[in-house]
């Protein structure tokens, strides 16, 4: 109180007086309260110059005490004298409002003990006591000023800590706590230890109410418990708005469902062999208003693990099955493909629906689904699939397994489930041009739906080498953008009308490669992947090694010999022929002069004759596809 | 540690000042601390791939959220040219995840430090730069409204 304030002074300044004033001072470490009180005097003269009070100090220690002590126990814990849960809210305001302010971070801890009930039990609640009381200290010890240490109850405590600057300062804080806790304490004459388990999130970071940080407080506090104590962990934000956003895309896909946001696009499936459209793979699009139309690939995958996926499939179903009727009626029959995910297929109502829609087929039509499995490595309970296939089978379904050869879906399952047929993944097929090792795998694929009696299809075939290459294989129905993109299902007959009459399918039908083209395109793509070897081993510092890969020469490669022998008696007459081989031969030439460049750390050479033989390279294998057509003719 | 693995904290300067799309960008730059903790060493395919399903849900959520607010506040009509590039750099982000994803599927999936980078420099090219522009034009539309109700 400043003295202006005192009564005294504002009685002189002619002020009125209404609040009671008690002041407290120490006396040998005891408070001491005084009321003060102030009383004008009559003047005993008229005009006197100067006024007279009478200014009574009265002590008043005991009711000022016992009133404090009662708002002490409303406020604070009587036994270690920190804060109790009636302050908590106000505590955690302020200490916002601060953080808020000043832009730290804010830790809101909760330190439960572990090793202290046994304490109570076994040396008695005063020991207990005692150490609640140590704890206490030892909390406050570590903390600063205008950080909290607030006593929930039992060996419960709060802990707010002001202005971290980052995560890693209060990592330290905190193992400092632990530390100072886990120190033994001697109580009479045992000696005994308790631990604490801290829970933690970070404000802002963690940027909920009051209400919602203790409770991811408390949340992370019994994962320390789990985790095995004497230790803190912190709350993952990222966890619980994950599960939020999640649960909001969901509910979004769901929303979409029911305003048939959802739509079934057709892609093509041709038999290369006979040029007829045998099939169409149903593949779902969202009809999104705001972000327009969206593939499968984002929105599947977040259905996959939720049932919605059932409702998503089955609806697929009844609507593949509406166009299938629409196209029946304009004379077009065709296969529908549709993709079934595992849980759907595990799912117990999948038998009985599929019982259903056979049911409500024309009589006398042969059953036109032919369900795809994705994902065959999620199906747990291989022998009721087995048995659910087999079962279907007799209804006439057709089951392929989709994705084959990928993580996915592998022998073991074509091994136990009895499927009509195998997709190759797009990914193979889209990179085997380049990578004999995609190539070798597609054919490996082929082999084995060979072996397994199943037909197979690829998918993803984009340009017409892809396409020859796949016959060449064995492989006949293709599936891709270079036949068709996915359609409406409206679109279908005027575009099977437009590919029927269409020429260039026409000759693509009559010129079925021969084998002597396949064997042309696989030297092509071998020529090309030679270059590439050498590129990538030029890119990782080959100039620095000093040494470039060992491949083919001249004398090895596939073309020589294609030259050599059937290139000779087909086309032994034309100059194109001479010309490609003369140019072969400086192409791997020119390889050697790269490989002495490269030995020598030559770079400024090494780079130009790169350059060369990638220009060599590209005149051969231009040459090469004109022979490969001139052989197709 | 390098800043690929350096936690990331939330900044002012992330903000674009619409509420709404702040807090939805809190939860990326989750998702990247999460994944720059989670993705180090030897990790459970399985990890990457929850990553990736929330990357997957994100682009539908978030853009949805901006997207509409890009109608609402007739952000084509004013700046086409923004508009448009922020449109392709939302699909651009769907389409890249949704390759990740599938090299996940069919068991190729990309080096996580190849992820990281992806993440980091959606947070700099995208959040920092076209995402500040979207909140200025919706701060300002929404300053204009004020006034006119005011006059």
């Amino acid at each position: 109180m400043t003295h202006e304030r005192f009564p005294l002074a504002q009685a002189v300044h002619g002020e009125a007086i209404e609040q009671e004033t008690v002041i407290g001072i120490k006396r040998e470490h005891q408070n001491v309260w005084f009321q003060l009180n102030i009383y004008p005097l009559p003047s005993p003269q008229e005009n006197a110059p100067k006024k007279l009070f009478l200014s009574l100090a009265h002590e008043v220690s005991e009711a000022v005490e016992r009133g404090r002590d009662l708002s002490q126990t409303a406020h604070y814990d009587a036994l270690t004298g920190l804060p109790n849960r009636a302050l908590l809210n106000d505590r955690m305001k302020t200490a916002l409002a601060h953080c808020t302010r000043t832009g730290q971070i804010l830790a809101i801890c909760l330190l439960d003990l572990d090793g202290f009930k046994p304490i109570n039990d076994t040396l008695g609640h005063e020991a207990g006591d005692e150490v609640l009381k140590i704890t206490a200290n030892r909390l406050l010890e570590n903390m600063r000023g205008n950080d909290t240490a607030l006593r929930l109850g039992g060996d419960e405590f709060v802990l707010l800590i002001n202005d971290l600057k980052s995560e890693d300062e209060c990592v330290l804080v905190l193992n400092r706590i632990l530390a100072s806790i886990a120190k033994s304490i001697t109580i009479g004459e045992s000696v005994c230890t308790v631990t604490g388990s801290l829970g933690v999130t970070l404000f802002p970071n963690d940027p909920s109410d009051p209400g919602i940080l203790l409770r991811h407080a408390d949340q992370a506090m019994y994962k320390a418990k789990e985790h095995g104590k004497n230790d803190f962990e912190m709350f993952d934000p990222t966890l619980a708005s994950r599960h939020r956003a999640n649960r909001s895309t969901l509910a979004r896909i769901a929303k979409a469902m029911q305003k048939k946001q959802f739509e079934l696009h057709y892609q093509p499936q041709i038999n290369c062999a006979t040029g007829r459209m045998v099939g169409v793979e149903a593949l779902i699009r969202w009809n999104h208003p705001v972000l327009g139309i969206r593939s499968p690939g984002e929105f599947l995958p977040l259905l996959e693990k939720d049932d919605m996926i059932i409702e998503v499939g089955n609806w697929v179903i009844q609507e593949a099955l509406a166009q299938w009727r629409l196209w029946k009626a304009e004379g077009i029959d065709l296969t529908i493909g549709i993709n079934i995910a595992a849980r759907q297929l595990l799912h117990s109502g999948f038998g009985e629906m599929l019982k259903t829609v056979h049911a409500s087929l024309p009589e006398g039509e042969a059953n036109p689904l032919e369900l795809e499995i994705l994902e065959t490595a999620a199906l747990e309970d291989m022998n009721s699939v087995a048995r659910l296939i087999n079962d279907s089978r007799r209804l006439g379904y057709t089951y392929s397994l989709d994705d084959f050869g990928t993580g996915y879906s592998s022998l073991a399952h074509l091994k136990h489930l009895s499927v009509d047929a195998l997709k190759i993944d797009q990914s193979y097929v889209r990179d085997m041009l380049d990578d004999p090792g995609d190539l070798a795998i597609v054919q490996g694929i082929i082999g084995i739906a060979e072996a397994f009696d199943a037909k197979i299809i690829a998918e993803g075939v984009e340009n017409i080498d892809q396409i020859m290459m796949l016959i060449g294989m064995g492989c006949e129905i293709v599936q891709g953008f270079a036949i068709a993109k996915p359609m409406p299902g409206d679109k279908i007959s005027a575009w099977l009308t437009n590919y029927n009459s269409n020429p260039i399918w026409q000759t693509a039908r009559d010129s079925y490669p021969s084998r002597g083209q396949f064997e042309m395109l696989v030297i092509e793509v071998a020529h090309r992947h030679w270059f590439e070897q050498i590129e990538r081993a030029y890119r990782d510092g080959a100039i620095e090694k000093g040494r470039m890969p060992t491949l083919e020469s001249y004398d090895q490669c596939k073309l020589t010999s294609w030259y050599l022998g059937e290139g000779a008696a087909q086309h032994g007459h034309h100059s194109l022929l001479h010309a490609m081989d003369v140019n072969h031969r400086k192409t791997h030439e020119k390889y050697q002069q790269l490989c002495d460049q490269v030995a020598r750390h030559d770079g400024i050479s090494a780079s130009l004759t790169l350059k060369e033989l990638n220009e060599l390279n590209n005149t051969l294998i231009m040459a090469i596809h004109q022979l490969r057509f001139k052989e197709s003719r | 540690m390098d800043s690929v693995t350096k936690k990331l904290f939330w900044r002012e300067e992330y903000m674009t000042g619409i509420a709404e799309i702040d807090d939805q960008h809190k939860i990326l730059v989750h998702a990247l601390n999460e994944a720059s903790e989670k993705l180090t060493g030897d990790f459970h395919l399985s990890t990457m791939e929850k990553i990736v399903n929330d990357l997957l849900s994100y682009a539908i959520y978030h853009f949805e959220t901006e997207e509409e607010l890009m109608e609402e506040y007739g952000y084509e009509m004013e700046s086409d040219e923004a508009y448009r590039t922020h449109l392709k750099q939302h699909r651009s982000f769907s389409s890249r995840v949704v390759e990740i994803h599938e090299g996940l599927k069919i068991g190729t999936p990309v080096p996580a430090v190849q992820l990281l980078d992806f993440l980091n420099q959606w947070l700099v090219n995208h959040i920092l730069n076209t995402d500040k522009k979207l909140g200025a034009h919706i701060l300002a539309k929404q300053q204009q409204a004020n006034q006119q109700q005011a006059e």
